[in-house]
């Protein structure tokens, strides 16, 4: 049998990467909201941390780095896309990415609270929640299917997203439960 | 300066900026507000956390095997042990049912019968998927929904509808529309309605009850016996019947559009997607035409470098991380060789106009031990036009509808090949959707004349497309 070989640099970088995408995937949305572009940002994002890994020291906060290739791949997004509408102006955009949301808690726990908090939600306000993040709907085409106003989507759509941000609130902190 | 924190007129701003949905006089004032108050992009942080969080969430409900599942129980992590106790204790409920139902016997305290494994989002405010369904009256408001009895038949019903699910092989409908299929085995599951009732021969078959002086009944295939007052005959294949109390049945051709239509698996429609060899591979780029595979310099292979493929006997090795349609002068992209097939849906959308696609897409990649490049990504893209404009509409970022990727690390052990795996809801205006498998570079400097990739290969892709089921159309 061979020996074991060590794992080469790259290929270490690559698996960090693969660990933290679902990170780096929310931080990229907070900034580029539309999933589509989002999951476009994060695929040129793999390919510049494939690209630089040997830039990046093992042992050294992976995120930290990650967060930076990606602020300038979101940067670029938005040079591209100036003209649309929804475009936040640079000087917005640097500052929110320069002050980085504090340390997640435990994302496995984060996850099962949300759950939790999903399943309390009224049927309405389950459903609209469903189409925007499973279906990926806009709030126009979920006010087309629902053949209600566009106005009153949103405000559902905030309603049930104030509703799971009170109920997160209440959970307690990250804990791990019983087992 | 005064903190912005917690003002629901912020939240409205930042919600209207998640949902894409800012107008300009909204877009200033937000970008006013977050550039003033540091508590302003506090809040912002937070409402954003929940939008990148949610979407994860529904996704990985989404990427459930099978029907449509609820994301309560995907957000439960259940550890293992518990669904394979929860299994366990379903299995023991059937076996009890199995053994102790007596068809002559109404059940006086409720049953479980069945399971709700679709419901579309007209009926999303009544039901959630994996809802067990007891005995007694169902009612079904709007919307379509398909239930799994445990008996193996599946009904698909449409509201407005009112059933009295007496047994697994016993219902009576008063009101709705409704398609079954019944599988072989279990002849003699029976329709009640006021006008006549159906005994399925093993058979798929529709039945309308618009009102309950007024049912209509159709076979798709296989056989119904009719029992109407003092008749009885058996309905064949494409034949139907009109059902009206006091009156003689009157046979007539009814469309399956006046029936809801069940789910379908429409299967892999992929082509070549295990690179047996006789698999047609150009190098040319995305292709301008469905069915067959293009993109950057790769060859099929049988086994070598030690890995032996997958499925058959070829598989697709990478190679290069440019095509023959660049310009001969440019440069290697040093970042990617990928392989590229178009789906085109325009049969399937004509068959069902308006229906929902669901598809899970597949690839198994592995490299030689001695390989250098790691990564490998599959991904699958939504555009409508047709599929000769593909290129183009790559090339033009705002033309997709959807799309997603998933990018995977592989070991250096070629005994084993590794899974990347993506669901996507398809958007009902997409008409054909781009597959792309690719190898990703991590040196790039290898000199271009030679292989850029040591030995990489993909094999046994697969591209599984289900439509949901579809309401009446006339």
């Amino acid at each position: 049998m061979e020996p074991d070989k060590p794992i080469p640099h790259q290929m270490q970088v690559q698996q960090l990467f693969v660990k933290h995408q679902g990170a780096l995937k929310r931080y990229i949305l907070s900034l580029v909201p539309d999933f589509a572009d989002a999951d476009d940002v994060l695929q040129q994002v793999f390919l510049t941390v494939s690209d630089k890994a040997d830039d990046y020291e093992l042992e050294t906060n992976f995120m930290a780095w990650a967060r930076t290739i990606a602020r300038y791949k979101i940067m670029n997004h938005w040079r591209r896309q100036k003209s649309a509408p929804e475009a936040l102006s640079e000087e917005v955009l640097e500052t929110l990415a320069t002050e980085p949301p504090e340390e997640e808690p435990e994302e496995s726990a984060f996850a099962r609270n949300l759950g939790d908090c999903l399943s309390q939600l009224p049927p309405t306000a389950r459903e609209l929640v469903e189409l925007r993040y499973q279906r990926e709907l806009k709030p126009g085409a979920i006010a087309d299917l629902k053949n209600w106003t566009p106005n009153s989507v949103y405000v559902a759509l905030s309603r049930a997203r104030a509703l799971l941000r009170d109920c997160l609130e209440s959970k307690p902190a990250a804990t791990e439960p019983n087992a | 300066m005064p903190e912005a924190m917690n003002d629901p007129r912020l939240t409205l701003l930042i919600d209207r900026y998640l949902d894409s949905s800012l107008s300009p006089a909204e877009k200033i004032e937000l970008e006013t507000e977050l550039l003033a108050h540091a508590g302003a992009r506090r809040q912002f942080w937070a409402q954003a956390r929940l939008h990148g969080a949610l979407h994860e969430a529904m996704q990985l409900s989404a990427a459930q095997p099978g029907p449509q599942t609820g994301f309560r129980e995907t957000l439960a992590h259940w550890p293992m042990w518990k669904h394979y106790a929860a299994l366990f204790v379903l299995f023991l409920g059937i076996c009890y049912w199995s053994y102790n139902y007596k068809p002559a016997l109404e059940p006086k305290t409720p049953q479980q019968l069945a399971v709700l494994t679709y419901r579309d989002a007209a009926a999303a405010n009544e039901f959630e998927t994996g809802k067990i369904i007891l005995s007694g009256d169902l009612h079904i408001a709007q919307g379509t929904v398909e239930l799994s009895l445990f008996n193996a038949v599946t009904l698909t019903v449409q509201g407005p509808a009112h059933l009295d699910l007496r047994s697994p092989e016993n219902i009576i409908l008063h009101q709705g529309r409704l398609h079954a299929h019944v599988p072989e085995p279990v002849k003699g599951f029976t329709i009640t309605t006021a006008a006549g009732r159906l005994v399925d021969l093993g058979t798929d078959f529709g039945v309308s009850a618009l009102t309950e002086d007024l049912v209509e009944v159709a076979v798709f295939s296989g056989q119904v016996e009719v029992f109407a007052g003092k008749d009885q005959f058996i309905l064949n294949a494409n034949e139907g019947v009109r059902l009206q109390p006091g009156k003689a049945p009157e046979k007539r051709t009814l469309s399956q559009g006046h029936f809801p239509l069940p789910h379908e698996h429409l299967g892999n429609l992929l082509v070549d997607g295990d690179f047996e060899p006789d698999t047609q591979l150009s190098t040319y780029d995305i292709p301008f035409q469905a069915g067959r595979w293009s993109g950057d310099v790769a060859k099929l292979v049988t086994a070598e470098n030690g890995v032996t493929p997958e499925s058959g006997t070829g598989m697709l090795r990478f190679i290069n991380t440019f095509n023959h349609m660049e310009d001969p002068d440019q440069e290697a992209t040093n970042l990617a060789c990928e392989q590229w097939q178009v789906i085109d849906l325009a049969e399937f959308k004509k068959q069902t106009p308006g229906a929902q696609f669901q598809v899970r897409a597949q690839a198994r990649f592995n490299r030689a031990a001695d390989s250098i490049d790691s990564g490998f990504a599959l991904g699958v893209y939504a555009y409508n036009g047709t599929p000769s404009g593909a290129h183009a509409s790559w090339k033009k970022h705002s033309l997709r509808l959807a799309g997603h990727f998933k990018a995977i690390n592989t070991d250096s052990d070629p005994a084993t090949w590794e899974t990347a795996s993506i669901n996507l809801n398809v958007p009902r205006e997409a008409d054909f959707l781009l597959l792309r498998v690719y190898a990703v570079e991590n040196r790039k400097d290898d000199p271009i004349s030679e292989p850029e990739f040591g030995g990489h290969y993909a094999d046994s892709i697969q591209f599984n497309i289900q439509r949901a089921p579809v309401p009446a159309s006339n």
